[in-house]
């Protein structure tokens, strides 16, 4: 193995992808641990080094003594080619051994875009496809992350999956792993020795609060293509998989010790979470629905894994992940006392996200060093009337204020975010995402030409000087499953497409750039996103085609993916344009996050009306079903920062 | 230069396990072992402070080398001693301290004092070549007043140079195992930078052997400065005469 990866690796490009020897990697004798995990992340090491889960499962195994983890990424394409080529199986970085000699592989989902990905591991790992065609020695495969909660497109090939929160049920599955093999060794039998028994792990497994096994449950179709329902096969086992929350931040610790890439990843940084779950309320939004409630961490919590942060990977950039940093109803007190304490070593604070608010351009500017990257806000539409229609709390008015702070403090690079395609837009919403970056022209005009005026020999001249560059950019609407617009038909590609050809014409100042997410990749997305058990034959085909890193725009292959949904005789369109029923069952019905469906058939209803919804944080509890449903509750820190300064 | 502050210039060797690090990799790897063993580095000014480290010549991906130097410029009262200690644990696996000095008062920068690379390579040769051979042809090779290789530069597209006047020395330290091993010393930095690996294609062009690609090893065994027909190291002051520097 290792002889062969010598000879690999001269030959790639980015060898450091592939060596598994960074700072902080855990090394652990195999011989040493009953249980071997490898945490598979579907897409390229600089991706999956970003994600901050991915350190939390790592830290969470690694600090057993009868566990290891290891991680593997999807090679890139260069490296798959040299593998498939000299016979070189999918192998974990720390170890250096087969994928397919661990106990688990554990995915993580996080982007539709990337499940032809995970195909391609699991055969070049030479694991198996399906769940049903794995035998006596072949691993457990499982997966976690965001898109568990709808991934009945991937359910055939997964053995389980967990819902919610992974760092507590992990060790409830790697305790039930070990004690059942325990078990079987007592019986002289291996794990999955027969079919029979890997059914009874399994089976077994299903009992953990958090853990969905596909296999256990039986969909049934009816006449017009919609489900019936979706039966467990017995009694035993549980009708409806919940979400596992973990209830208090503090009592985990996050990832302390995350490893230190030595490439330049997606986010080169530590990371500490300040708070998980939002309930802004945006109706399109599946992150605001399936972390929630608002669970946050102390700020004494935050500073102490801050401090472990920085002596242990000697990273010069701390970043405060929420999503939504400056909800943090202590996030001033916090930033203050970092930027007090590590400021002068020259380690920065940043916020990854911001609101649409004078308030978040002062917590910006409290930290500085982000000012030479520009800011972005994320209005989502153009109107008063569409960002009622999907409950985005932000006004025009919001807009052009944050825009102004952050000119007169010396930001000359804007990015605005806006959605094409939202349900009941018009024309009118398209031309009021250009009405609004024209008044932030204006804006910035005004308030150079006061800064002229005010200015003779200031320190900031340089700055001022500069011309804006304001970058308007545009995805499109991708109705997700558990959201309040899971309802929705996506518009057609067509029209989407003459969407952002109007919006185009219509912006054409040299100093607004725009851009716009490519319509094909957005309608697989649509899929897949609200996918049913009969597209695994599509996903399947669609990567024997060819389809793989199906996210990097030039390696997705539309043609490939309609002659995928042709070849198997599943319409795309059933699943991206279709409008549902409000009474229809849907593919993740009988999974439960917590959020009642009434709660979203009422959002839904609200939308409708144009009628904006409050967050829960700041006015009362709106009766999403959480709370009470999975028995947590809303953990705020801090009494100061309600109201976030407006 | 502010008071107080000190250069302190490492040695760190860069093995195996490291070979394929980049040099930008290995210049965030070294900033970041030094901020985990809190050493007190001077920042620069500005919005986007960072420490102040200075580098000598890359150093290829894929070649070890056991004489990568970092001048580190610190603030306040600490021994290289104490450097060394602070920093050796922190350093990620395949990098490793040999030696941290003070460097001496008025000591120019890495990049302007280094000019001279040297290096062992390992080339898999045709089993048919003696020693003997070898050292003739190379003796052969480096009696030509020019070597011209060809170049690849970003915008210009393929240029020939003339190598020959940075080639400073090849010797041949043995064959055995079906390869032979050379040391040699190249021209580096400032001044332009012959890579072993083409004196190695000029010479397999100028005797016709087959020399392997695969299995190639290049290992740079010391950074110098080129001064009076003598190769310093950056850790001692170049001079004339007699009488040593450093600490
Ligand atoms: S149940 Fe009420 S308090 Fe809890 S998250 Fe939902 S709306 Fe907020």
């Amino acid at each position: 193995m290792d002889e062969k990866l010598e000879k690999v690796l001269p030959e790639v490009t980015k060898p450091s992808r592939y060596l598994g020897n960074e700072w902080n990697a855990v090394h652990k004798d195999h011989r040493q641990v009953e249980v071997k995990v490898a945490l598979g992340f579907p897409d390229v090491y600089e991706v999956g080094m970003s994600h901050l889960g991915l350190h939390i499962l790592y830290y969470e195994i690694n600090r057993r003594e009868d566990a290891v983890a290891e991680r593997v990424f999807a090679p890139w394409t260069d490296m798959e080619e040299l593998m498939r080529e000299r016979d070189l199986p999918l192998y974990a970085l720390e170890s250096r051994r087969p994928v397919r000699e661990f106990d688990i592989i554990g995915f993580t989902l996080q982007y539709e875009m990337s499940y032809t990905n995970i195909l391609n591991m699991l055969d070049l790992a030479g694991v198996p496809l399906y769940s049903r065609e794995r035998g006596p020695d072949d691993p457990l495969v499982i997966a976690g992350g965001p898109c568990t909660l709808s991934a009945e497109p991937l359910a055939p090939f997964m053995d389980l999956l967990v819902l919610g929160d992974g760092e507590e049920v992990i060790h409830e599955i790697l305790d039930t792993y070990r004690q059942f093999r325990r078990q079987l060794r007592k019986t002289g039998m291996a794990v999955g020795r027969s079919d029979g028994v890997r059914r009874e792990l399994l089976r077994v497994m299903a009992s953990i609060d958090g853990v969905y096994v596909p296999s256990l449950y039986r969909v049934e179709y009816k006449l017009d293509g919609t489900i019936e329902g979706v039966f467990p096969v017995d009694p035993d086992v549980p009708a409806r998989p919940r979400r596992r929350v973990v209830r208090d931040l503090d009592a985990v610790e996050g990832c302390p010790r995350p490893i230190v890439p030595y490439l330049d990843v997606v986010h080169d940084r530590a990371v500490v979470e300040v708070f998980r779950g939002c309930t802004r309320g945006c109706r399109f939004c599946q992150a605001g629905i399936i972390y929630r409630p608002v669970r946050e961490r102390s700020p004494e919590k935050v500073k102490e894994i801050v401090a472990r942060l920085v002596e242990e990977t000697g990273h010069d950039e701390i970043s405060l992940a929420s999503l939504s940093t400056a909800d943090y109803s202590a996030v001033e007190e916090t930033i203050e006392d970092l930027v007090r304490e590590y400021g002068e070593r020259g380690i920065g604070i940043s916020l990854p996200s911001l609101r649409v608010d004078t308030f978040s351009v002062g917590l910006a500017q409290q930290v500085q060093r982000v000012r030479k990257v520009g800011l972005t806000f994320a209005p989502e539409a153009g109107t008063q009337r569409l960002r009622d229609v999907i409950n985005k709390g932000v006004t025009g008015e919001d807009l052009l204020e944050a825009a102004e702070a952050a000119f007169r403090a010396g930001w000359t690079r804007l990015k605005l975010y806006f959605m094409v395609g939202l349900p009941t837009e018009t024309t009118e919403d398209i031309e009021g995402i250009a009405r609004l970056a024209y008044r932030v022209l204006e804006v910035f005009d005004r308030v150079r030409s006061q800064a002229r005026q005010g200015e003779k020999k200031s320190a900031n001249r340089g700055q001022r000087g500069r011309n804006l560059r304001l970058t308007v950019s545009t995805s499109c609407f991708v109705p997700k499953a558990h959201t309040p617009f899971q309802w929705e038909a996506q518009l057609a590609l067509e029209e989407l497409r003459r969407r952002q050809k109007y919006l185009a014409s219509l912006l054409r100042d040299r100093r607004v750039e725009y851009d716009w997410h490519d319509p094909d990749l957005s309608m697989i997305e649509a899929v897949f996103s609200r996918g049913d058990r009969r597209l695994a034959p599509v996903l399947e085909r669609a990567w024997r085609l060819g389809c793989k890193f199906d996210g990097w725009s030039d390696h997705f292959h539309f043609d490939l993916w309609l002659q995928a949904f042709r070849e198997t005789g599943v319409d795309p369109g059933f699943y991206a344009l279709r409008e549902r029923d409000l009474a229809e069952v849907l593919p993740w019905d009988h999974l439960e996050v917590g959020v009642t469906k009434d709660f979203l058939r009422r959002e839904y209803a609200r939308s409708r009306r144009g009628e904006p919804s409050r967050d829960c944080r700041f006015w009362q509890c709106t009766d999403c079903g959480v709370c009470p449903g999975l028995g947590v509750s809303l953990r705020l820190k801090s009494e100061q920062g309600f109201g976030c300064g407006r | 230069m502010l008071t107080g502050m000190k250069v302190i210039r490492a040695r760190l060797k860069k093995g195996e396990e490291a070979r394929f690090i980049s040099h930008l990799d290995f210049t965030r790897a070294v900033e970041r072992a030094a901020r985990r063993a809190c050493v007190p580095l001077v920042l620069s000014e500005g919005y986007n402070p960072h420490p102040r480290l200075s580098f000598g010549p890359a150093l290829p991906v894929g070649t070890t080398s056991d004489a990568e130097y970092v001048d580190f410029y610190l603030d306040g009262e600490i021994s290289a001693a104490e450097f060394a200690r602070r920093l050796k644990p922190q350093l990620p696996p395949g990098l490793s301290l040999v030696e941290a000095r003070e460097v001496w008062k008025g000591s120019p920068s890495l990049t302007s004092l280094l000019d001279t690379a040297s290096y062992r390579v390992q080339v898999p040769v045709q089993p048919d070549l003696s020693l003997a051979g070898v050292e003739e042809a190379v003796q052969r090779f480096l009696a030509q007043e020019e070597i011209e290789v060809t170049r690849l530069r970003k915008k210009k597209g393929l240029r020939r140079v003339n190598i020959r006047p940075g080639i400073f020395s090849v010797e041949t330290v043995e064959l055995s195992g079906g390869r032979l091993v050379f040391d040699m010393k190249l021209v580096t930095g400032s001044l332009g930078t012959v890579r072993p690996e083409e004196v190695i294609e000029a010479l397999a062009s100028f005797t016709g052997w087959t020399l392997g690609k695969e299995g190639r090893r290049v290992h740079r065994t010391g950074l110098y400065c080129r001064r009076d027909g003598r190769y310093w190291t950056p850790m001692e002051k170049p001079h004339s005469a007699a009488g040593s520097t450093g600490s």
